[in-house]
C-alpha cells in the first residue's frame, strides 16, 4: 500500500492523540495524493472496474469468498505454490456496510496473485469474519492492472489483473446476521 | 492592536446517524451521551458533530469505550467516498455499527 500505509493507519490507534492525530493529518495528504493519482489513471480504467469502485463505498465491507485463502491457508508459509498465483478468473464477494447491504461479486481476469500478507491470521480465522479497510489500484503501461487491498487484522492482497466485470446480488438478510466469529 | 474577535468554540453534538449509500452519513435528532451508548450498544450509529474534530473525537471515543474496545478507522475518499466520515467501532463486533465524529471536510448530512 503506497497510500493507505498500515504502519500509519496503526497509529490512529495510539492512546497518545498527538500521534493519532498527527497520523490523521499525514494519511488526508496521503489520500489527496491518492485521489489526484486515481484521476490521473481513471479513464485507462476498466469501465467496470471504475464504475464498480466510484459507485460504491467498500469501506468495511464484509468478505465472504474467497474461500480458497481459508483452504489454502494451512500449508504454505509465505508464498503460494505456482499453481495458486495464477488464475483465468478470480471472484471475491464482499457485503458492502452501507444500505442496502448488497453483495457484490468482484470478477478479475487474467489474474496472478501477487501478495497475500497475513497467512498467519487466515490460518485462525474460521469465517469470512475479515472486513475491506482500504484499497488501491494501479495501471502500467502494458495494460495490466495492480488492485491492492489492505483487509482488516493486517491482511492485504495484492492482485494484477487485465480486465474486470462485476455484478450485484441483493441479500436476503444481512450476511453479519448469519455469521459469527 | 486589538486582537480581531474569534469565533467562540462550540461543544460537541451528538446525533443519531444512519450511514447512506455511497459512504456519507445523515444526521438526525440531538441525543444525549446515555441515549447514545444505548443507541450503539443495539448497534445504531451516532455521530459526533461540532467545528473541533479533536473534541469531536475525544467525545466519540468516550462514548464508544462505554460499549468496548474501540478502534479508530478515517473514511476512504477516492471516489464514492469523498462524504464520508471518520469513525470508530468495536475492535471485536457485535454490536456492529459506527460513532461517527466530523472533521475538517469531512461533514455529516441533514437527515431528508
Amino acid at each position: 500500500m503506497r497510500y493507505y500505509k498500515p504502519e500509519l493507519l496503526a497509529k490512529l490507534q495510539s492512546d497518545d492523540a498527538g500521534i493519532a492525530n498527527q497520523a490523521d493529518d499525514e494519511l488526508e495528504a496521503l489520500s489527496e495524493q491518492y485521489v489526484q493519482y486515481f484521476e490521473e489513471i481513471k479513464c485507462r480504467l476498466p469501465e467496470q472496474f471504475l464504475k464498480c469502485m466510484t459507485k460504491h463505498y467498500f469501506h468495511d465491507a464484509r468478505i465472504l469468498n474467497p474461500f480458497w485463502l481459508w483452504e489454502l491457508a494451512p500449508p504454505f508459509e509465505n508464498e503460494l505454490p505456482k499453481e495458486f498465483q495464477e488464475f483465468p478468473v478470480l471472484v471475491i464477494a464482499v457485503e458492502l456496510d452501507t444500505p442496502p447491504n448488497d453483495v457484490l461479486h468482484l470478477d478479475y481476469r487474467s489474474v496472478r496473485v501477487t501478495k497475500v500478507k497475513g497467512w498467519e491470521t487466515l490460518r485462525v480465522l474460521k469465517g469470512p469474519c475479515l472486513e475491506w479497510l482500504h484499497d488501491e489500484i494501479e495501471a502500467f503501461a502494458d495494460g495490466r492492472f495492480v488492485h491492492s487491498i489492505l483487509l482488516s487484522e493486517e491482511v492485504e492482497i495484492q492482485l494484477e489483473f487485465s480486465d474486470f466485470a462485476f455484478s450485484r446480488v441483493k441479500p436476503l438478510k444481512k450476511t453479519s446476521a448469519l455469521v459469527k466469529k | 492592536m486589538s486582537q480581531p474577535p474569534t469565533e467562540p468554540e462550540t461543544r460537541p453534538t451528538i446525533h443519531e446517524a444512519e450511514p447512506v449509500s455511497g459512504g456519507g452519513v445523515a444526521y438526525g435528532a440531538e441525543i444525549d451521551e446515555a441515549k447514545a451508548v444505548a443507541r450503539r450498544k443495539n448497534g445504531e450509529d451516532i455521530v459526533i458533530r461540532g467545528k473541533n474534530r479533536d473534541a469531536n473525537h475525544a467525545l466519540a471515543e468516550t462514548i464508544e469505550k462505554q460499549v468496548g474496545p474501540s478502534k479508530r478507522h478515517r473514511p476512504h475518499k477516492e471516489t464514492a467516498g469523498r462524504a464520508a466520515l471518520p469513525h470508530l467501532q468495536q475492535k471485536s463486533p457485535p454490536p456492529y455499527g459506527h460513532t461517527f465524529f466530523e472533521a475538517p471536510n469531512h461533514l455529516a448530512r441533514r437527515k431528508k
